[in-house]
């Protein structure tokens, strides 16, 4: 062996070695320049589980700080009872969550209870493994909590009439605000319904340039993402897809290609050509919703949930920004409301009866008021049931962060129709990437109207779609 | 080796010198990413670092043992890479072996077939097996499992070709002479042919190993449970979370890297030798 | 010995008509063969040649989210992969482009880079073999270390790369994000990782050229530059070739660099669609038949690779 070899392998068993050295006794926050508290993304440990307890697992998708508290309600469950221990496995993802759900389809390797985003409902339903909700609540007798769910979450989980799963982690999307921009060139910040053209001045006097005409803020930040356009439709009232958005029998085809859409599209390209608004491209939601914590954008779209989150980075940024919300954009004829994201519990028909029941008995619990005020209040997702409005946690956190009743009243602006909920299909996910690329070619120019961009999208979604129908029947 | 300087009298300092500063300006720019990594590693919690550390005094090397402390499953992703590559390694060498010494040693009829049989996975691109094997090891129930990331992989065509053509260049007689003796098949592979071919052997295990070691996408596709995945994928999920804190994403990155540096310090010279025993035969 | 043996092929040939003497032995030694193969054969047909053959049958379906063939298609996934259905308006055309144009700006700069690398590692000076070593260490680096590495160099939060951004006037604060930049900068993190396995096989092409040649040319005369056109690269050429050959095959089928540095482009490159069909969009039969298509244009341009090459090829 070559010496120099030696030396060198040598040098690096070192430096392995001085790791363990280092492991017991050193600080985690030497060396912080800045010196702001950063919070910490240890994980939260999971609480031991209970001699002769029922093991039920349990699949979220949730991640970091988000993560913890799922861990840490999950502890609150398991330390309130002894009969069942629900064990918690964070999947990495929402996506990871269902394709494993459905790699265990086949191998039967299914968890008792899941978290499965808004957008897996139709994938859920049509795997025939689980048990609607709604069936085990009658079978209880206690239907009364189905009227306590706030309508607009209980709508999006509801399918030919029936609830499938128990709305979990709930949000809608917002415009997010910098207050004190708005103030600083005369716009009210506490207005909450903007219409497009209000919204295209408001972004004109937020754009600030610097002497050599370089903008060092603009108006909004944009990004290409689904899920505002899908609420777009909703606020008003016009159907994403057919028949009557999947809600009453399996969707046949999409049809966000209509003027709602078009005029949604030809608004943010307005903007970005009038330099009034920065456009992120694909991928581009963390850089959007960093030049808004920085003061560079002045708007951003994003979800309630992320509330918290953005604040403390606004904090962090030192920029001045100060955190607001306002309705998603309405013209004046909009009579619809927003839709709901985030996930919902399902429960699977798999195990023994006694695993059924202790995540049936997990499930119940993590509807009560309490559980769902102490959630809403350390994440920035709603209380799923109305009775949590009622506690003291919840009023407080209302106080201290008021933005957060901008989106609550959102969501109850109208009436639950089925063109204002949600749409389901098999295919959602892909048709997400579908609309991106036709949000991305329109907005870089690849494409020359937004006609263009919707039909091809749609003609692309319907296709999978079509494929998806034929491979479940 | 091209040594011009002898023939042309070339001077020799500023030669040498002009050599030592080409070598170590490549040297320094071909490692930059390793040094970047190791300075964002050093600066602490800070979400905006800098390219060289601003002030020396306070570097954080307790990064690297506070990167355990914070994420304790990193100690369970280095076992499992340890284990699934130990393993595979010591699998592939086995069955690569066996094989090997039927096609070197053994005369049988289809002998060019079984041959074509194992070099013709090489031939196939894992993508073309990929969705296939998925969909098998989630029916067998072997998701988040060692058996799920070593068995597909315990047999190796470029293995068993390795082995093969060492197995040739070694003499037939000493075989001959040892069958005559009595001495069983398999005890000649053991006690005879293996430690004689210790280089090969001994190539195939730090290829194997590396390689194994490295593995990204299957990883990726078999394994969701934390506990369960690998180095590679383990270390891409860490930047996965809402702030971004760099220093222990790198100080992780680097403490996993470690184990395939130091197999490539020590296997250096077999490495070599078996990945151009395939190039230069063209 | 030779009597004895003769005796007993006699004996075997007695109870075991018709068999001449030489075959006996190769039967008896065909069962020892297959019974030492068979663990290998074992997890070759069933992790390769089965799976194989399973691809083949998914491809030609409609599957369900739990990978069971549903509907049988025939060709039509395959016709909707290269563009070919005028029913769809599906077409991985654009994707098998973007492959090819990553393979272009990986593989010429990843072997010129090596030689010029190997070149300056042959130079005798003390301490060489630290140098040779540095060279060849991004082979133990993995792509999914040097992905994560390479992200945060373009990250705009780390400001590596910030003045690159400005200096090209760019939209987007990161190379990742502008579509222009967006492949270059894959490719040359994946040129920075091939370094080490190139370097290698480079130099070890470079140091089997006999010495003797370099000195009868010096005697003759010629400069360093022409011996290194007239000897050194006319004898390098078969590395060469298979330096082109394993580092087309291997960027064309690149995925790790991709899943951490621009998982969001499109079009991207073939091989991480394949995997975004498959993983999030669970068409397995659809993606069967992707997959099928990369092994069909691979095993074409390996054979064309060789044939053209090879004429170019000097062979000692």
């Amino acid at each position: 062996m070559k010496k120099s070899s030696i030396i060198l392998a040598l040098v690096a068993f070192a430096m392995l070695a001085s790791t363990a050295f280092f492991a017991v006794p050193t600080a985690f926050t030497q060396g912080n320049p800045t010196n702001t508290p950063v919070p910490t993304i240890t994980p939260v440990p999971p609480v031991a589980k209970p001699e002769g307890a029922i093991e039920v697992t349990f699949w979220y998708g949730l991640g970091g700080l988000l993560g913890n508290v799922v861990q840490a309600t999950v502890n609150k469950y398991n330390e309130s009872q002894s009969k069942y221990y629900v064990k918690a496995i964070f999947q990495a993802s929402y996506d990871d969550t269902i394709n494993k759900i459905n790699a265990g389809l086949a191998s039967g390797d299914l968890p008792n209870v899941a978290q499965i985003f808004e957008a897996g409902t139709q994938r859920m339903i049509d795997t025939k493994k689980i048990i609607p909700v709604e069936d085990l609540l009658a079978r209880d007798g206690l239907l009364s909590i189905i009227d306590d769910l706030e309508p607009a979450v209980r709508a999006n989980y509801t399918v030919n009439g029936k609830l499938y799963s128990a709305p979990f982690n709930s949000s809608t999307a917002m415009l997010y605000i910098n207050r004190a921009a708005f103030r600083e060139v005369g716009l009210d910040p506490d207005k909450r319904a903007w219409s497009y053209d209000e919204l295209i001045e408001a972004a004109r006097k937020l754009t600030v340039k610097d002497s050599s005409g370089k903008t060092i803020r603009y108006g909004i930040a944009l990004y290409p993402e689904s899920w505002f356009f899908e609420q777009i439709h909703a606020v008003n009232d016009t159907f994403f897809g057919e028949p009557n958005n999947g809600r009453t029998a399996r969707m046949e085809k999409y049809t966000f290609n209509n003027p709602i859409a078009e005029a949604y599209f030809e608004w943010q390209k307005k903007m970005i050509d009038e330099g009034t608004a920065i456009y992120f491209g694909t991928g581009g939601g963390a850089a959007a919703g960093a030049a808004y914590a920085n003061g560079e954008a002045a708007m951003y779209f994003s979800s309630i949930a992320s509330l918290r989150t953005l604040i403390a980075s606004a904090e962090r940024a030192g920029k001045g920004v100060e955190v607001g919300t306002v309705y998603m954009p309405r013209n004046p004829d909009a009579k619809g409301k927003t839709i709901v994201g985030g996930a919902s519990l399902w429960i699977t028909n798999t195990g023994t009866p006694e695993q059924q029941e202790g995540a049936w008995d997990f499930v119940k619990w993590s509807l009560r008021p309490e559980v769902q005020a102490e959630w809403a209040v350390n994440t920035g997702y709603y209380p799923v049931v109305r009775k949590a409005y009622e506690l003291d946690i919840m009023k407080q956190g209302l106080e201290r962060f008021p933005q957060f009743q901008v989106a609550i009243d959102q969501i109850r602006l109208a009436e639950i129709t089925d063109a204002n909920s949600a749409h389901i299909s098999g295919v959602f996910v892909s048709m997400r990437q579908d609309v991106i690329k036709a949000l991305d070619d329109y907005f870089t120019g690849k494409v020359a109207t937004a006609k263009e961009a919707l039909d091809a999208a749609v003609a692309r979604a319907n296709e999978k779609l079509e494929e998806y129908n034929a491979s479940v029947e | 080796m091209i040594n011009f300087s002898t023939r042309r009298g070339w001077k020799s300092i500023p030669y040498f010198g002009l050599t030592y500063a080409m070598l170590i300006g490549v040297s320094l720019i071909l490692m930059f990413p390793l040094f970047f990594a190791l300075s964002l590693a050093l600066q602490g919690p800070t979400a905006a670092p800098t390219l060289i550390p601003t002030n020396f005094e306070t570097l954080d090397w307790g990064v690297f043992g506070a990167v355990f402390q914070q994420q304790p499953i990193l100690s369970r992703w280095i076992v499992n890479s340890f284990v699934v590559a130990s393993a595979v390694t010591v699998g592939v060498v086995l069955t690569s072996s066996l094989f090997a010494y039927a096609l070197a040693y053994l005369n049988f009829p289809g002998q060019a077939f079984l041959l074509f049989v194992a070099l013709g996975t090489l031939m196939v691109p894992f993508e073309a097996t990929l969705i296939s094997n998925y969909l098998f090891i989630s029916e067998v129930g072997w998701k988040d499992s060692y058996q799920g990331l070593i068995v597909p992989f315990l047999a190796s065509g470029f293995g068993v070709f390795l082995m093969r053509q060492y197995f040739l260049t070694l003499p037939k007689e000493l075989y001959d002479a040892a069958l005559v003796d009595g001495c069983g098949r398999l005890r000649y592979l053991w006690s005879i042919l293996l430690p004689l071919s210790r280089p090969a052997l001994a190539t195939l295990a730090v290829y194997t190993f590396l390689g194994t070691w490295n593995q990204f996408y299957w990883p990726l596709l078999v394994t969701n449970d934390p506990e369960w995945r690998t180095t590679q994928v383990g270390i891409t999920i860490f930047s996965n979370f809402e702030y971004a804190v760099f220093n222990t994403q790198m100080a992780a990155t680097l403490i996993v890297m470690l184990p395939t540096l130091i197999l490539l310090l020590l296997g250096q010279r077999q490495l070599v030798r078996g990945l151009t025993a395939g190039a230069l035969k063209g | 010995m030779a009597t004895e043996q003769i005796a007993q092929a006699q004996q075997h040939i007695a109870t075991h008509r018709a068999l001449p003497l030489f075959v006996r032995p190769r039967i008896r030694d065909l069962g020892r063969a297959l019974l030492y193969a068979s663990p290998a054969l074992v997890i070759f047909f069933m992790f390769t040649y089965f799976p194989f053959v399973r691809a083949i049958y998914l491809s030609l379906h409609i599957t369900n989210p739990a990978g069971e063939a549903r509907r049988f298609v025939g060709l039509q996934n395959y016709a909707r992969i290269l563009g070919l259905d005028p029913n769809s308006t599906v077409n991985f055309v654009p994707y098998i482009a973007e492959s090819f144009k990553f393979a272009v700006l990986v593989v010429p700069a990843g072997i010129v880079i090596a030689i010029a690398l190997a070149m300056l590692a042959t130079v005798r000076v003390r301490g060489i073999e630290i140098f040779r070593t540095i060279f060849t260490s991004s082979i133990a680096i993995s792509l999914a270390s040097s992905g994560v590495i390479w992200a945060l160099i373009y990250n705009p939060s780390t400001r590596a790369t910030r003045w690159l951004v400005d200096l090209l006037g760019l939209q987007q604060p990161s190379l990742l994000a502008n579509e222009a930049t967006a492949l270059i900068a894959v490719a040359v993190m994946s040129v920075w990782s091939g370094i080490g396995f190139n370097f290698i096989i480079t130099l070890a092409g470079i140091q089997a050229i006999p010495q003797d040649l370099y000195e009868s040319a010096a005697i003759d005369g010629a400069n360093r530059w022409s011996a290194f056109r007239r000897i050194t690269l006319p004898l390098l050429s078969p590395t060469l070739l298979f330096l082109l050959v394993i580092n087309t095959i291997g960027s064309l089928q690149a995925f790790t660099q991709f899943h951490l540095l621009i998982p969001e482009k499109t079009p991207n490159v073939y091989v991480y669609a394949t995997y975004r069909e498959f993983w999030y969009n669970n068409r397995y039969g659809f993606a069967s038949a992707m997959s099928l298509v990369l092994f069909v244009m691979l095993l074409i341009l390996t054979i064309v690779q060789y044939r053209l090459a090879n004429r170019r090829v000097h062979y000692q």
